[in-house]
């Protein structure tokens, strides 16, 4: 309960003047808190927490086959390979993109008009992505790159460049570099329970072709979000 | 190099201490009247959400102050707020080993100096930016600091056997217009402030979140945190942080284990 005694020292403090009774057109008490800005009529809904049903250790192209890795690409999957020591995540770094996609954490996406979030359980890692902001080429490399997001239709696309060339692409040591861009792209199903996705991975430096590689979400409304603290054992 | 905001310079680097006083000095702003409305103006050009329950967007609190102190009005010197204090001896004692062993330039590290989460309410005085973001059942708070997130469970209480973490478990509910948060299942790895102050396992926090619009036109998020542990302090104890709206800034990436000169060595800490 909020003691008469704080409220007191809150009405207290000089300059204080409280905003006006909430209207009547709040959408009211959600699970007991308010939600505001749900998506507009028309609009996929994409908010919720969801899980990769199929995540993957060694990405591959969506038809199964291995990623169109050029020379010089499989020489530096190949160093990867013989040191997986040097895996970025080890060391408590960022997972970049499109790998936090892959693991086996649940996530939550939160959706806006303006712009939609990914924060993931592993790694507490957060990716805030506005839509319609354009992508800075000058931008300096990050471990989650420059993002914009966009409607195709009713599929959430998410495009990113300016990645930095520390992350690996899955967790066998799968190479990128600065050229990286990638375009995520989200389908709702029609009970909106399940996203069919693809991720499109352009890099001319280690690659020989754009490829495919695909993922499928499942919505877990009932699952708690945990902490988890990488240093530290994970979920402490 | 592109700078989207000012946090941004400290990416990559856990160095809050060093950074302070810069911080400080760079968000201490227009000092007359005429000058803070006008930078009201300019933080709330998007204008915050009008519903007072809705705080979606971007708060940032001014300036960096590393310390918690009793609330008091009207506000005391540092020295006469450390004073108010309600130390247990054993948090005496522990709070003079950190000041002493900072004086000699060989800070006791905390959580956050290794990269693990900054706990609370020490995360609460993080000078850099937080975006509310709601969802049935469920607050988030995502702070740009070492991207630290923040659950507050409006849905639910802690469940049987819920480890003890680094943030708690927060479960919050509405009273009126104003969010009340009661937090517990700490750990004791992390210190109440960034200065001094320590807390143990029995650690329980209950804040008062709500929203204001000041005299200058500025809205703010105004967080009462009121502070109970039995083993360190005689008595509970409130202190206040208040978070500007400012539609001028986005939360950006920080990732703290990226060269942390900060990393600890037996304990202590020298920048590198």
């Amino acid at each position: 309960m909020i003691s008469k005694m704080k409220l007191g020292a809150m009405a207290a403090i000089a300059g204080l003047a409280m905003t006006a009774a909430m209207p009547a057109a709040a959408q009211g008490p959600v699970g007991g808190a308010p939600v505001f800005g749900a998506p507009k009529a028309g609009v996929p809904n994409f908010n919720g927490k969801w899980i990769n049903t199929t995540p993957q250790v060694a990405l591959k192209q969506a038809n199964g086959a291995a990623p169109p890795l050029n020379a010089a690409g499989k020489a530096l999957y190949a160093k990867h390979k013989a040191n997986m020591k040097a895996d970025p995540i080890n060391e408590c770094l960022l997972q970049g993109e499109p790998r936090l996609l892959y693991t086996k954490y649940p996530f939550l996406i939160l959706q806006y008009d303006k712009h939609v979030d990914f924060v993931h359980e592993t790694n507490h890692t957060f990716l805030i992505t506005y839509f319609g902001q354009p992508l800075d080429p000058e931008s300096d490399p990050r471990w989650l790159g420059n993002t914009t997001a966009k409607w195709e239709g009713k599929t959430l696309v998410l495009d990113g460049i300016n990645y930095n060339n520390e992350t690996w692409l899955d967790y066998t040591g799968l190479p990128h570099g600065l050229q990286l861009k990638t375009q995520e792209r989200f389908t709702l199903s029609a009970d909106g329970k399940t996203v069919n996705g693809k991720v499109i991975i352009t890099d001319p430096e280690f690659y020989t072709k754009p490829w495919t590689a695909a993922f499928t979400l499942k919505k877990q409304p009932g699952y708690t979000l945990r902490q988890f603290a990488c240093m530290a054992d994970h979920h402490m | 190099m592109k700078v989207e905001h000012w946090a941004t310079l400290a990416t990559g680097a856990c160095a809050l201490a060093l950074l302070a006083a810069p911080l400080a000095l760079a968000q201490r702003g227009p000092q007359t009247d005429e000058q803070q409305t006008a930078q009201a103006k300019l933080w709330n050009a998007i204008p915050a959400p009008s519903d007072p329950r809705d705080f979606q967007g971007v708060w940032w609190t001014r300036g960096y102050d590393r310390t918690f102190r009793p609330m008091t009005n009207p506000r005391q010197n540092p020295e006469e707020a450390a004073s108010l204090l309600p130390l247990t001896p054993m948090e005496a004692a522990s709070r003079q080993h950190h000041l002493d062993m900072e004086k000699a330039g060989t800070p006791i590290v905390d959580a956050s100096t290794d990269c693990y989460p900054h706990g609370l309410p020490r995360m609460l005085a993080s000078p850099y930016p937080i975006q509310y973001d709601y969802a049935p059942g469920l607050i988030t708070v995502l702070n740009e600091v070492a991207h630290n997130i923040r659950y507050i469970h409006m849905d639910k209480p802690a469940p049987k056997n819920e480890p003890l973490t680094y943030l708690g478990y927060s479960e919050g509910h509405w009273e009126g217009n104003t969010l009340v948060v009661e937090t517990d299942h700490f750990n004791n790895k992390t210190q109440l402030d960034e200065e001094s102050l320590s807390h143990g396992l029995k650690l329980h926090l209950h804040e008062e979140i709500t929203k204001f619009t000041n005299r200058f036109g500025g809205v703010e998020l105004r967080d009462l945190i009121t502070i109970t542990d039995p083993d360190h302090y005689t008595k509970p104890w409130t202190a206040e942080r208040t978070y500007p709206w400012r539609s001028d800034i986005k939360v950006s990436e920080y990732t703290c284990e990226e060269n942390n000169r900060n990393k600890s060595v037996n304990g202590v800490t020298v920048a590198r």
